[in-house]
């Protein structure tokens, strides 16, 4: 029994050992760059990872199509976050100490996002390109600047969903939220903005089997209509018991359940008329077109996830910044971020990688317009953007309007 | 006083679902001594299988729950015989690590064959009827009838045959039922029967209450398990009541504290409990 424990320590001493010396072996001899995927192909968030993956797979072919960056192909290796901040941090810590990727891109929810930038990424100095991260907790954060996002922040989708419910009549809501960052953020700047009676704002808690208690207490109020901000794995069955229990049957959404498994799950004819906010490119824009027909000439019909775009943005910029930098270093790809992301420069947008690159090999400045919008970067690593109002017209999610704040 | 009515009859449900998983829980923890860590996921594997039949074969649930129900008993007992009969005789941390690992395999295994999307048996919402200003909807009458009669039946099989009195013996008293000449392995093998056929069926009244996800069991372990240590382990009796007061008190619980506070109250249950009383309100071990 007592030589057991030695056993085991020279076991893995061994192990370390061997993957030490394979690792040093594999990024010497190819010079492949390693881009690291950090999204939720399980958990409540599932729905949008397998989108911003194949956002981010676009990306990635286009960039080895056109040669690739510092003379090597870009491989793109995955961690499953499961939408669980533990099990993301954990993810994190592989993809940057044992795959030693360049940057990373993710995660979606902030309340993950957040703890991999604060315990790995900014301490490690490994830029991270959050595409789905929205809450306004991320702007201020003691990131070491190292976390970037490509996707506006919440504190003006607030605004605008008040806004929106406004226009169509609303004056009396109850509020359940997602009790994360996101969720927090969200709602909070929602109850700041709005100009009508807010009856409840009630938290809930990921992975319950029964949100009723929550339901009946947001209804104390007296309000009908539900503004529900979380993501699909708890929103479906948040839906149905409401709907079931006869609590609410009108509901406003925001980006957290902008997915066709909504509605899938809880019936088009009950979802009929509810409408909801997210973040969202001007869908007449050139670089949006663009990204549509390359999209769809690969994978087939978008989806109407957001954050596809922007992941596909996330990974064109980090690339860039990698040839820019002329190295994988963390720092100098971070600082290269912004120059390619912003003017001066000329402008290249979605599927003209190749000639951006062309451009920064002749010493030239560039400024990146994404397929999620212009994604120049402030000293915060937040970007501009626009937001659309959305809506569920016959059991499909349809864009009703383009906002510019 | 109608809030607390239909928080009552929401705990109701929530509570049989729960007292469903706990008595294998607690006759397994009783007779083999190990937390079995990996029943949440015989309860995910059961709802699981009931889809299979549901979504591809077109069945009605009705018909799929006892199909759905009997191949979760062949995967438990098969699992018992290849792997947990062989660490019989180590010591219980080993069947309880053991027994993580199972439940992960059993997760990924879901995973693979059935993808991490979320699913409903149908996607239909059923309006509740409304009686008295209480709503009720139908599902929840077929889970607390179905719980009933499951119950009802264990209760019969645990006083009325051989089987079921040498299991309750077993669960009092290991050394007196082995010298008295019961035959052990037998009543393993009925112990994992009986645990995992209840463990489907509460995986299959949940997913049927909630959706399919493939981690929909091993989110509910923790109530499971304070159920079972509430009611005294190897109590199947206490694990029906412990059931019940874990599934009312945390529906109730959202009337005094926040809801996100909501999951912890089963915690606080177990933390009481074992402090207070550590052998659980019917005197288990």
């Amino acid at each position: 029994m007592k030589t057991a424990p030695i056993i085991v320590s020279i076991v893995l001493v061994v192990l370390v050992a061997i993957a030490i010396v394979f690792e040093g072996d594999t990024t010497g001899s190819k010079q492949t760059v390693k881009i690291g995927a950090l999204m939720p192909t399980t958990g409540s968030l599932q729905v949008f990872g397998e989108a911003s993956i194949n956002g981010l797979r676009l990306a990635i072919d286009e960039v080895n199509a056109a040669g690739g960056v510092l003379g090597g192909d870009v491989e793109l290796v995955f961690g499953d976050t499961q939408t669980n901040p533990q099990a993301g941090v954990d993810a994190a810590k592989r993809l940057v100490s044992i795959e030693r990727v360049a940057g990373l891109v993710g995660a979606l929810s902030s309340g993950v996002t957040i703890p991999i930038a604060s315990s790995v990424s900014s301490v490690e100095k490994v830029p991270q390109i959050s595409n789905a991260s929205t809450s306004p907790v991320i702007t201020g954060l003691a990131d070491n600047d190292f976390l970037f996002r490509t996707v506006p922040h919440d504190a003006l989708q607030g605004v605008i969903l008040a806004n929106v419910m406004k226009q169509q009549g609303i004056d009396k809501v109850s509020v359940i939220y997602i009790n994360n960052d996101y969720g927090q953020g969200l709602a909070e700047a929602l109850e700041q903005s709005f100009s009508g009676t807010i009856t409840g704002m009630v938290a809930y808690e990921e992975k319950q089997a029964s949100y009723r208690g929550e339901l009946l207490k947001a209804k104390k109020g007296g309000a009908d209509t539900l503004v529900l901000i979380g993501y699909p794995g708890d929103g479906i069955p948040i839906l149905r018991q409401s709907l079931e229990g006869g609590i609410f049957d009108r509901f406003v959404f925001t980006d957290g359940m902008k997915a066709q498994e909504v509605v899938d799950s809880v019936g088009g004819d009950l979802l009929d008329g509810t409408f909801g906010t997210a973040p969202g490119a001007d869908p007449d824009s050139e670089t949006a077109k663009r990204f549509r027909e390359m999209y769809e000439a690969k994978f087939g019909e978008l989806p109407p996830q957001p954050f596809i775009d922007s992941s596909y943005d996330a990974g064109i910029l980090l690339t860039l910044a990698i040839h820019k930098a002329g190295s994988t270093d963390g720092v100098a790809v971070r600082d290269a971020l912004r120059e390619v992301a912003g003017p001066p420069g000329a402008q290249f947008g979605p599927g003209q990688f190749a000639e951006a690159k062309a451009a920064l090999d002749r010493g030239e400045d560039i400024d990146y317009q994404g397929a999620a919008g212009s994604q120049d970067f402030d000293a915060n690593g937040d970007v501009p953007g626009t937001y659309s109002h959305w809506a569920i017209q016959g059991g499909k999610i349809v864009e009703v309007e383009l906002i510019r704040p | 006083m109608i809030d607390i009515l239909q928080l009552l009859i929401f705990g109701i449900v929530l509570g049989g679902i729960i007292a469903l998983g706990a008595v294998g829980v607690s006759l397994l923890f009783g007779i083999l001594r190990f937390a079995h860590f990996a029943h949440g996921d015989m309860m995910t594997l059961g709802a699981y299988l009931a889809f299979a039949f549901v979504a591809g074969l077109g069945w009605p649930l009705l018909a799929a729950f006892p199909l759905a129900v009997l191949l979760t008993v062949g995967v438990a007992v098969l699992i018992d015989q290849v792997l947990y009969r062989r660490l019989r005789r180590k010591a219980p941390v080993i069947l309880l690590f053991s027994s993580f690992g199972v439940a992960l395999m059993l997760r990924a295994i879901i995973e693979l064959v059935w993808g991490p999307d979320t699913v409903v048996y149908d996607s239909a919402i059923q309006l509740p009827w409304r009686i008295a200003g209480l709503r009720i909807k139908p599902d929840h009458v077929t889970i607390v009838i179905g719980a009933i009669v499951l119950v009802t039946a264990l209760h019969l099989f645990l006083q009325r045959t051989r089987t079921g009195k040498a299991m309750r013996a077993m669960a009092d008293e290991p050394d007196l039922a082995q010298v008295t000449g019961i035959n052990t392995e037998r009543v393993v093998i009925w112990t994992w029967i009986i645990g995992s056929a209840l463990a489907a069926a509460a995986g299959i009244f949940l997913a049927l209450d909630t959706r399919l996800v493939p981690l929909l069991g091993w989110n509910l372990l923790l109530p499971v398990f304070a159920a079972a240590i509430l009611g005294g382990i190897g109590r199947p009796y206490g694990a029906i009541f412990g059931g019940l007061v874990i599934g009312i008190s945390t529906e109730m619980s959202t009337l005094a504290i926040a809801p996100v506070y909501k999951p912890a109250v089963a915690f606080t249950i177990i933390l009481i409990m074992l402090i207070w009383r550590p052998t659980g309100l019917l005197r288990g071990r």
